[in-house]
């Protein structure tokens, strides 16, 4: 698995996006006037790609299309483009490549039940291609929320996982593709809009199971809010943005697991700001941040503890000590209180600015 | 003596219990304290000393510090301190 980060997927996917649609674009310009021809010459191209596609996730080397091997082969558009983008997991790439057919093609004529088809079955793809990513992300570990996850997965369908590693730690994030955007009516139609894509392939979640859901969600929403508010000590609309949260977990000391469950969740405020069912994702996660809360209170408590053992240690330690007997004969120790002096205090002085 | 080891000794278990940052604070300030301590009894002798310079004990000022930045700040305040106490003797003596 190549390493990527969830800030640079997004950088990436966003030029991603932004380079194929002016690609397209600029094939559309030169081509003015066959725009017949070009779909059919788009559509074989895409179909020749999702026959490869399938072709690979049948085989039993499917999990090189997570390290981004497949995408040498230039099965896609975008491929000058992202010939050395190769870490950009499958399934955003299939995700990018629908979202960009649909706004330059679908959009643009009449009749696009063909390349409806094509992307239904790119969307297809992408779902298995997500599936063998969250598999793979997870296997090394405990499954940390899988029963909340299958039961949004079930009735919602779609997901985005990453994994990130630096400095030998190695994060993974999971997030709902846009799954308020494909709330529908009993009678088919969207609840609420959204990018066409994403509903591809989709079950529909009828209203009524919405409504309890959202409730469901809504609580372990509000318990989210408050436990993350309290680690980070801060309101929940504060936490992430990503680029910020992620910084901060670098380095906090924290169990691993404990680091994945926050950036999960990190990413999905990110990408969903207003969405209480992505909420029912991290809800498992609560109840162990609440508890390892408890045990950074504990440890706080005892390096405060530690600290005030130290001061005292040092402070009788350094009645008797040479060096300060010596400076105590030389000088009056109340003209001397490096308590007192700060850290901008000494450095300034040695630097010569206190002279 | 004896009493001196005894107090040293619960100072390094007290020193031993800290965790890394706390550790490498303490071992900075021990060192700003040689500094500070020359730095005063130059002042009252009516010495003046001239000082190292350096911009890498800024990075301890940075919220996450690495192991290198602290190595790095420490040698400076190190040679700094030896610098110092070399010309204080030097004149004094």
């Amino acid at each position: 698995m190549k390493d990527y980060d969830y800030i640079g997927i997004d950088r990436e996917r966003n030029a991603l996006e932004r380079g194929m649609s002016s690609l397209l674009s600029q094939v559309f310009k030169r081509r003015r006037g066959a725009d017949r021809a070009l779909v059919n010459e788009v559509l074989e191209m895409v179909n020749e790609m999702i026959s490869k596609l399938q072709a690979a996730m049948a085989s039993p080397n499917k999990d090189k299309l997570l390290d981004g091997e497949f995408n040498k082969d230039s099965i896609f558009l975008g491929s000058e483009m992202n010939k050395d983008r190769t870490s950009i997991p499958l399934y955003f790439e299939l995700d990018i490549l629908i979202a960009a057919l649909e706004k330059d093609y679908v959009k643009k004529f009449e009749n696009p039940q063909p390349i409806i088809s094509m992307l239904q079955a790119l969307g297809a793809l992408r779902d298995q291609a997500a599936t063998l990513a969250f598999n793979s992300a997870f296997k090394p570990d405990e499954p940390i929320s899988e029963a909340a996850m299958d039961d949004i997965l079930a009735t919602q369908g779609d997901f985005e996982v990453g994994r990130y590693e630096k400095n030998g730690m190695k994060f993974i994030g999971i997030a709902p593709t846009l799954v308020t955007e494909q709330v529908y009516y009993s009678n088919g139609e969207y609840l609420s809009g959204g990018r066409s894509s994403t509903s591809l392939g989709k079950k529909p979640l009828y209203e009524k199971d919405a409504q309890a859901l959202r409730e469901i969600q809504n609580q372990n929403l509000a318990k989210l809010h408050s436990a993350i508010g309290k680690y980070f000590e801060h309101d929940w609309d504060f936490v992430p943005t990503s680029a910020k949260f992620f910084d901060k977990l670098i380095d906090i000391d924290l169990d691993e697991r404990l680091k994945k469950r926050l950036l999960a969740i990190s990413y999905i405020k990110d990408k969903h700001p207003d969405n209480y069912e992505v909420a029912a994702i991290a809800a498992p996660i609560v109840e162990e941040i609440i508890e390892i809360e408890h045990q950074i209170q504990k440890e706080q408590e005892a390096a405060l503890t530690r600290q005030t053992a130290i001061n005292e240690a040092r402070a009788r330690y350094q009645e008797k000590s040479g060096f300060w007997k010596f400076f105590h004969r030389q000088m009056s120790p109340d003209k001397l209180n490096l308590d007192a002096m700060s850290t901008e205090e000494i450095d300034g002085l040695y630097k010569g600015k206190a002279r | 003596m004896e009493e001196l080891n005894q107090a040293f000794g619960e100072y390094m278990e007290a020193y031993k219990a800290l965790d890394i940052p706390s550790k490498r604070k303490e071992i900075i300030n021990a060192t700003k304290e040689l500094i500070v301590v020359f730095e005063q009894l130059a002042t009252k002798d009516n010495i003046e000393l001239q000082y190292l310079r350096s911009r890498e004990i800024n990075d301890l000022k940075e919220e996450n510090t690495t192991e290198d930045d602290f190595l790095e700040a420490e040698l400076v305040y190190l040679e700094v301190a030896k610098n110092m106490i070399g010309q204080y003797l030097d004149k004094k003596l």
